[in-house]
């Protein structure tokens, strides 16, 4: 995994949640790392543990009972210890920018959209010609100027989240973060904020983390993939080779599930079992109980990281590959 | 279920000391005003000795007042007024508006509107203003204070309680009963009231505090009956002296402050421990 | 708007009837003659008794009674206060400010004191100190005020004598009026103060924990704002609305809330009017004062509504919600 051109690689990630005094890991080991300009996704079903590793990127995991364990993040050259939440924290707006799930929630309802874009602008950049930005980040998600004045409970959901997103781009960030950007809307609405995303992201050449459950979103706007399952990073690559080589049999079955909804006899492919919530550390690989193909070292050996091939490029945490 | 539930209720309740020696407060105040006279002596606290105002000694250990009367008997017996008419006055107005509410929130419609905007009016009322006026023109008396107290103090359960019922009117067993064909009164007493009733028991021990105060501050204006022996009313001495005599006022004052302050401690200890959300 | 307004004033006027009515029914409940009851033991002049009976119409049926009443009651005419040799109304209006004087900078105190607590109980760092202020404000909430009152006499007029027990000026002194009237407010005014804190403190609290939750929060923090920013701009006007309309509640009650403290301080207010005309069984002044009572919840609670339209543009549009 040499990535000399990457600008941003975060490395060892663990994320610990305190439940009931016993320490319960949400992300473990988990990495990524991203070129300028590039857009990666990091994919898995709901308690995989994207958005935690989303969320302690911005520093924003719950404070009562989540923390950081361990993590390296390396962005333009400089590192940092993402132990250090208030190091962590300084950088939000001008390094990471977020724009998330559900828009009516998490825009204030008190004030006017002008005022909380206005707001990003300045707070990142204190000289800025505000008037001037305010237009340009309008005209970049397509919205026009009379909704500057309005308040959010006025706009319909697909507009709210054309507003976050101009939030998050007033802050000029150097990586963009989407948390699942498309699934509170409606089917229309989804595809046109993916291709606003898609041009937005051409237009300025925008870094892009893309969190999602939903394969089509990722490849429809990112160059890699990121696949975790119970915490950890278990397969990662090109998009293409992901979609068409998957390594891990987790991901096989995710693309199996993605692609065809029916299967071979007709009927529904599901995947079976459920997704372990939180994993305790030292046990064998997460995906076990549900995988058809194990083996009994994976009861007990976590697989390591194992290159599959595309000259390394191409990895997955699997006895299948080690 | 409900087992598992009630049992985290009652260890959440147990987690602060604070709660537990407003429990143990609240019931030596109860034994102290039922059996207390059995157990000590049924001394009259009107018995008047030749100390007129003394300080805090070993024979008089809160003192006495300008007619020679002992406070600490004084506190022991205002215990059973403050504790009737706290109680009564709090169960009349829980069961009062508990029953407007439970109306206005299964009915619902213009009834519910109507009803509503009538406790808002009495919301509205200076509370204290109009049981002072009330009492002072319809004359003393204890009923008639647990009167007052109650009609002023029912809209909050009302409205607590028309919240309640219009969330559980919604939930699937009420539905379930309705297939089954029992009327809208059956439902309404046997399915949703009882699933009602925990909030509404915790603001009824918040009332029970605001009622003593009530009737606490009426007594120390002289507007209940002279001859009845309350909290209050030994207050009222204690300002007239207040230059001379400490006593008077300190330690009364800290009685009501210490029942009140229980009531409340269990109130809001209850309604944490029985909230659902938290 | 100007629908709302005529909303708020029909919510206004049955409020005051039933005030009005109140008054009326009162004076006729208590035992014997209206008239003994309204003119009292105070010697009046020869034949007034039977000029006042022909005023109220008392030989009338009794809705005509109330008509007449109304009719008085709107032109001003509040009656005259035997026992002060007055008309109710100037009596009362005068008095009302001595009132203010006290109750004003005390609950001005109390809100600020009261928001205060609650940002305390945000902070994850202040624990300690937040148990500490909700015990107090405990305290606040369950003590007699007339108790405290008492307390503060002995300790700080009797004992210590630092500050004068009674009154709102001394007769004769060197001091300064307004620094007179700051050393007489001192003790009722704390009590005052901390009777009012603790009743902010208790929704602020909530109220402040419950805004803190919100997406939009995460939002702020997202774009990278400060937290003191963060509190002042996000979660205050957030958490505001119950706590403007508790404090708009208390600040309609004042009029009367300050009647225990006034009797304890013997300050020359509105309360201390009150208690003097119940001994005095001066009905005209009392029900002039339970008039002027209810009329200031009215007001209150217009003044509230405004407010909360101010702070939140989702009431701006709709009607208040029953």
């Amino acid at each position: 995994m040499s990535a000399a051109d990457s600008m941003l690689r975060i490395r060892d990630l663990s994320v610990v949640y305190e439940i009931d005094g016993r320490e319960l890991f949400a992300v473990k080991n988990a990495f990524i790392d991203l070129k300028m300009g590039e857009g990666v996704g990091i994919v898995g079903e709901s308690g995989s543990g994207k958005s935690t590793f989303a969320r302690a990127m911005m520093a924003l995991l719950p404070a009562t009972n989540a923390r950081v364990a361990s993590g390296v993040m390396e962005i333009d050259g400089v590192s940092y210890d993402m132990v250090d939440k208030s190091g962590m924290a300084r950088l939000r707006g001008r390094t990471f920018a977020m724009v998330f799930q559900d828009p009516l929630s998490y825009l204030n309802p008190l004030m006017t959209i002008r005022s909380q874009i206005v707001e990003a602008i300045r707070l990142n950049d204190p000289s800025a010609n505000v008037d001037h930005r305010v237009r340009e980040l309008l005209d970049l998600v397509r919205l026009p100027q009379r909704c500057l004045t309005a308040y959010p409970h006025e706009l319909s959901g697909g507009m709210r989240q054309r507003v976050l997103i101009a939030i998050a781009l007033g802050c000029r960030p150097k990586v963009l973060i989407a948390d699942e950007p498309t699934t509170a809307l409606d089917v229309t609405t989804q595809a046109e904020i993916l291709a606003l995303i898609k041009d937005i992201k051409r237009e300025i050449g925008m870094s892009l983390v893309l969190i999602s459950h939903d394969l089509g979103v990722v490849s429809s706007l990112c160059e890699r993939v990121f696949v975790m399952y119970g915490g950890y990073t278990i397969e990662t690559g090109a998009r293409e080779k992901i979609l068409s080589t998957p390594a891990h049999p987790y991901t096989q079955a995710l693309i199996h599930t993605a692609r065809a909804v029916r299967g071979e006899d007709g009927r529904f492919v599901t995947l079976s079992g459920d997704v372990p919530r939180l994993v305790e550390a030292g046990k064998g690989c997460p995906f076990a109980p549900r995988c058809g193909v194990a083996m009994p070292q994976c009861d007990t050996v976590l697989p390591s990281l194992a290159h599959v091939n595309d000259n390394g490029r191409h990895s997955a945490r699997c006895h299948m590959h080690s | 279920m409900a087992a598992v539930a009630r049992n985290r209720a009652i260890s959440r309740l147990a987690g602060s000391p604070t709660t537990w020696f407003s429990a143990a407060f609240i019931l030596a105040l109860i034994l102290m005003a039922t059996v207390g006279p059995y157990l000590f002596g049924d001394v009259d606290p009107n018995t008047i000795s030749m100390s007129i105002m003394a300080p805090p000694s070993a024979e008089f250990p809160f003192g006495t007042d300008e007619l020679g009367r002992d406070v600490l008997q004084y506190i022991v017996h205002g215990a059973q007024v403050s504790l009737y008419v706290g109680f009564s006055a709090a169960f009349a107005a829980t069961i009062l508006g508990g029953l407007i509410g439970a109306v206005s929130g299964y009915v619902g419609g213009r009834i519910d509107t109507l009803i509503m905007r009538v406790t808002e009016i009495f919301q509205s009322m200076p509370t204290f203003v109009l049981a002072a006026l009330i009492v002072a023109l319809l004359g003393p008396g204890n009923n008639r204070v647990i009167l007052v107290i109650a009609l002023l103090s029912w809209p909050q359960t009302a409205r607590l309680m028309r919240g309640e019922v219009l969330r559980v009117k919604r939930l699937d067993f009420v539905t379930a009963a309705r297939c089954l064909g029992q009327s809208e009164t059956v439902i309404l007493i046997k399915e949703v009231v009882p699933n009602c009733l925990a909030p509404v028991i915790a603001l009824g021990t918040l009332t029970v505090a605001q009622a003593i105060l009530l009737e606490a501050s009426l007594s120390f204006f002289g507007l209940t009956n002279p001859d009845t022996i309350s909290w209050g009313r030994i207050l009222t001495s204690g300002q007239r002296y207040i230059f001379q005599a400490w006593w008077l006022s300190l330690f009364p004052g800290m009685a009501i402050f210490l029942t009140v302050f229980s009531f409340n401690v269990l109130g809001d200890s209850l309604r944490q421990a029985l909230d659902p959300k938290s | 708007m100007l629908r709302l307004f005529w909303n708020r004033l029909v919510w206004a006027i049955p409020v005051l009837l039933v005030i009005v009515v109140l008054n009326f029914v009162l004076v006729r409940l208590a035992p014997g003659d209206p008239i003994t009851s309204i003119i009292g033991e105070y010697p009046t002049p020869e034949g007034y008794a039977e000029q006042l009976r022909a005023q109220m119409g008392l030989d009338r049926p009794i809705h005509e009674q109330l008509l007449i009443y109304l009719g008085h009651v709107f032109q001003g005419d509040l009656g005259y206060s035997f026992a002060n040799r007055q008309p109710v109304l100037s009596l009362i209006l005068g008095k009302a400010l001595n009132t203010l004087a006290l109750m004003v900078p005390g609950l001005i105190f109390a809100s600020l004191l009261g928001i205060l607590i609650g940002r305390v109980s945000l902070s994850t760092s202040a624990r300690f100190l937040d148990s500490t202020l909700t015990g107090l404000s405990l305290f606040g909430y369950s003590v007699p005020i007339f108790w405290l009152g008492q307390v503060l006499i002995i300790l700080f007029a009797v004992e210590l004598q630092w500050l004068p027990a009674q009154g709102m000026f001394a007769l004769q002194t060197d001091l300064p009026p307004f620094l007179d009237y700051l050393a007489h407010w001192a003790m009722p005014g704390f009590a005052v103060t901390i009777f009012y804190a603790a009743i902010v403190a208790r929704v602020a609290r909530a109220s402040l924990k419950e805004a803190v939750t919100g997406d939009y929060i995460v939002t702020a923090l997202a774009k990278g704002t400060s937290q003191r920013r963060l509190f002042w701009r996000h979660v205050l006007p957030n958490g505001l609305v119950p706590i403007v309309s508790v404090i708009g509640y208390n600040f309609g009650l004042a009029l009367t809330g300050a009647i225990l403290v006034e009797s304890v301080f013997a300050w020359p207010g509105l309360g201390a009017l009150f208690m003097a005309s119940i001994i005095a069984r001066d009905y005209p002044t009392l029900q002039g004062i339970f008039l002027l009572a209810g009329a200031a919840v009215v007001v209150s609670n217009f003044v509230t509504d405004v407010v909360y339209e101010i702070i939140d543009p989702r009431m701006r549009n709709g009607s208040r919600g029953a």
